[in-house]
Order: C-alpha cells, then sequence, then structure tokens
C-alpha cells in the first residue's frame, strides 16, 4: 500500500508545503489533464496562466490543429464541463477560474 | 434499448418528449422524425409531429444481431487490437458479461489499476491485467490511440463479415432520419455527421466504464483526492462508475453540477478513445450522490403527488436534467391519481404533475 500513498499525497504536499508554488496550481494541473483526456494530441496541449489578480486565476488552453472542436464540444458542453470542474478545483484553494479556449 | 415512440405539436416537442422518456439528454439519444408537423401560419392545429427514439446507439443495429453477432467476434478483434480489452469479455454472450460486472466490483480490478500504475500487485484479471498495462502505461491515451487503426480495420472486418445485411439497411436508415432531423432542426447540429456505420466497431457499456474508470482514476490524482473506484453493472446498457471516499463534495458540486460536468467530459474522453460508436452509457456517481438523490426525488414526487391528488391542483417542479425527470415521470408513473408531463425548454424544462382524469 505504501505506492499508493506516495502518489495520492504528492499534490497535495506540493501545493500547500512547497512556498513557491503558484496560486491554482491544482485547477491548472485539473485543467491540464481534462483537455488532454479529450483530445487526439496531448502532447501539443499547453496551458498559460496569467498572474493571479486577487482570488481570480486566468488560464488559457491552447491545443494542436483541429483539436479545438473537441474540446468545446457540441453548443460548447464539453467547455462549460471543463470550465466547471476546473472551478471546482480552484474554489478548493480559495480561487476562481477562468477558462478561456484560444485557438 | 427499446424504441419510444412520442408526437407533439412540433418535432421539438415530441423529441423533448422523447427525451424525457428515455431520460437522457439530446446528445446521448438517437432519434427519427416520423411525421413532421407543418409549421404553418396556424402553428399547432395542422397535424402533430412523431418521432421515435432510444438511447444512442444502440444505433442502427437491432438488438438481437448485436448481441449474437456483433459481440463474440466483434468483441476478441478489440481485445487483440487494443491490448486493453476485457477478459471478461472474451466468454462468449451473456455468461462474459456478468463476469464483467463482477470483476467490476471486485478487488481484481483495483489490483489492475495498480499494476498499469507500476504497483504490480494482483492477478485478478489474469491476462487482462496485463493486456491494460501494455495498453496503458501511465494513464496515457497515446499507447492505446496507436494501434487504434489496426484495430479499426480489424473490428471493421469482422462487424463486415458479422452483419453483413442488417447493419447495412440500418446505416440508411440512420442516414435518412440524420438528414431530415438536421433540417427540422438546424440549431442542433452534429458535430460528427453520421456516416454510414456499417463497417465501424461499437464500444459497449462495459469498455466504456472501463475508460471512464481510467479516466476517474487520472482525475483524482489531478484533484489530489484519494478515493476507491468501482463499476457497477445497471443493465446491459447501462454502466455507472462509483467514486467513494472521504471530502468528495469538491467533486459534487452545488446540484451535482460538478459530478454531471465529470461525467460529461469523461463521456467526450471516451469517445476520443473509442474506435467507433459507443453502445449504452455510463454514469458517475460520487459519494453515492445520485443514489441519495434518486431516493430524495422519488420520495418528493410520491409527497407532490399526494399534493396534487388531494387538491386537484396542478403542481410544477422546478427544472431538472432529462435523467431527473425520468426519475420522477417513473414514480409518478407507480402512482394512481396523476400523470406527469414535462414542458418548457432545456436547460428549464420541468416536469408538471396533474390530477388523472
Amino acid at each position: 500500500m505504501s505506492d499508493i500513498d506516495d502518489r495520492v499525497d504528492d499534490p497535495d504536499d506540493s501545493d500547500e508545503a512547497d512556498g513557491n508554488t503558484i496560486p491554482g496550481v491544482g485547477a491548472r494541473e485539473v485543467l491540464s489533464y481534462l483537455v488532454k483526456s479529450v483530445v487526439s494530441d496531448p502532447d501539443s496541449v499547453q496551458i498559460d496562466a496569467s498572474q493571479p489578480s486577487g482570488d481570480k486565476i486566468s488560464l488559457e488552453v491552447h491545443v494542436g490543429p483541429g483539436d479545438m472542436g473537441r474540446v468545446i464540444g457540441k453548443r460548447g458542453r464539453v467547455a462549460n464541463a471543463i470550465r466547471t470542474v476546473v472551478g471546482a478545483a480552484a474554489a478548493n484553494d480559495g480561487l476562481r477560474a477562468e477558462v478561456d479556449f484560444a485557438d | 434499448m427499446e424504441w419510444v415512440e412520442t408526437t407533439g405539436d412540433t418535432v421539438e416537442d415530441a423529441r423533448d418528449r422523447a427525451l424525457d422518456t428515455l431520460g437522457v439528454a439530446f446528445d446521448d439519444a438517437e432519434i427519427e422524425v416520423i411525421t413532421e408537423s407543418k409549421k404553418g401560419f396556424l402553428g399547432f392545429g395542422k397535424g402533430e409531429a412523431r418521432v421515435r427514439a432510444r438511447v444512442r446507439p444502440t444505433q442502427p443495429r437491432p438488438k438481437a444481431d448485436r448481441r449474437d453477432r456483433g459481440r463474440k467476434g466483434g468483441r476478441t478483434d478489440r481485445r487483440s487490437g487494443r491490448g486493453r480489452g476485457q477478459s471478461d469479455a472474451g466468454g462468449p454472450g451473456k455468461g462474459g458479461r456478468s463476469d464483467a460486472g463482477g470483476q467490476g466490483k471486485g478487488r481484481g480490478q483495483g489490483n489492475a489499476r495498480g499494476q498499469g500504475k507500476g504497483g504490480g500487485q494482483g492477478n485478478g484479471r489474469g491476462g487482462d491485467g496485463r493486456g491494460r498495462e501494455n495498453g496503458r502505461p501511465d494513464n496515457s491515451k497515446k499507447a492505446g490511440r496507436t494501434p487504434s487503426g489496426d484495430k479499426r480495420s480489424a473490428a471493421a472486418g469482422s462487424a463486415a463479415d458479422q452483419g453483413a445485411t442488417t447493419p447495412q439497411d440500418d446505416a440508411d436508415r440512420g442516414r435518412v432520419s440524420e438528414k431530415r432531423s438536421s433540417e427540422t432542426e438546424s440549431k442542433r447540429q452534429e458535430k460528427q455527421p453520421m456516416e454510414p456505420r456499417d463497417d465501424e466497431p461499437v464500444m459497449l457499456a462495459a469498455e466504456q466504464a472501463e475508460l471512464v474508470e481510467d479516466f476517474l482514476d487520472g482525475l483524482l490524482d489531478a484533484f489530489g483526492r484519494e478515493a476507491d473506484l468501482e463499476r457497477v453493472e445497471i443493465d446491459e446498457e447501462t454502466y455507472e462508475v462509483r467514486v467513494t471516499g472521504q471530502d468528495l463534495g469538491l467533486l459534487i458540486g452545488p446540484k451535482g453540477n460538478t459530478l454531471q460536468a465529470i461525467q460529461e467530459v469523461a463521456r467526450t474522453a471516451v469517445q476520443q478513445q473509442a474506435p467507433g460508436r459507443l453502445s449504452g452509457r455510463v454514469h458517475v456517481d460520487v459519494a453515492g450522490y445520485r443514489a441519495q438523490r434518486r431516493d430524495a426525488l422519488v420520495a418528493f414526487t410520491t409527497q407532490l403527488a399526494a399534493d396534487v391528488i388531494e387538491s386537484g391542483a396542478v403542481k410544477v417542479l422546478e427544472p431538472m436534467s432529462p435523467a431527473d425527470r425520468k426519475v420522477v415521470h417513473d414514480a409518478a408513473a407507480e402512482i394512481d391519481g396523476v400523470t406527469s408531463t414535462s414542458e418548457g425548454e432545456e436547460p428549464g424544462r420541468r416536469v408538471v404533475l396533474q390530477p388523472a382524469d
């Protein structure tokens, strides 16, 4: 079971214990994971984070050619779902996240 | 999953009614317009629209065909192509399927996941565990994806062998209905036009559930949360992946919004990895939220129905998701003296309870 402990506890530790961590790293990690899960080319996924102002962080998603449609989904359903989940991750750190999908 | 047939003043009405009956969102349903209402100057009164619908995509292959042929052979191909097929799926017919459910529940599954991550415990799934490991090391989808071309053609070949005639007919029908529905519902654009799919493999709910489980596993990592995952077969077309553990309210969100969003992304992720069409549905539940919500909705409906019967007054409920509306409709159908309908447009569509005549 020790392997499980290592894995699961790591992200938490680095978030909180490491003073250099950028606020919203949890949200960013979740966003990155979600986007990579739905694209055909995960290696091209890039997340740009702006400096947080107050409790708000802005995250900008870039994906490879042809993948934006999938990320946005019919009538923006997938994009909105991603925003909702990322919002939950950000709220976990007391932040609000704004997610933009840039082409 | 059976077809349901509904009518309405407009195609949209009939369609919404059908979606309520099925309890799924538009994107999860396959809808055929049987007759269109005349959108004349008089609006309604010029003849009603009739549609039929079923959960997508039990598509377009009739149930019997899919079970008896699509299954056995198609699965074998999928497995060899992907390196992650289910050993449970190898068994022909329904026996194999119930194994799938059982394994999903047992520890065998958890062990297999651990292996994929390098945990290296347990042989609960026998050859299958290895298959997963090869197919998807470190949660990356690429390994699973690369061979998908091979798999596609392999499975395609088998599908063609197995169901040469019937799927063709059905595919034709599917094409026609797609065209018609796009004419009548221009606002609902299908991003992936339904081409003839007689040669494409179908990914069954059991297999989707595995992918959903993998997805959730990674998501929990990204959230830094520890939780248990369990796959449960609800019926042949429906699996539920249950996340249980401490402190998971974050993943549920207000009114289950986050949970719903997670399910939406999970579905998209599965589509991304599926070589062909998806058959059936996989629901995600976190900390028993859905089950509780279901129970609460049934109790709520029962209470409201009693009020309606007593007072004779119509009750309009708050807007709900299609799945929730189905729960209400099903509950109301069990109660003598009330009938239930739905009104309004998504996402504001709501159930109305009224006294039965």
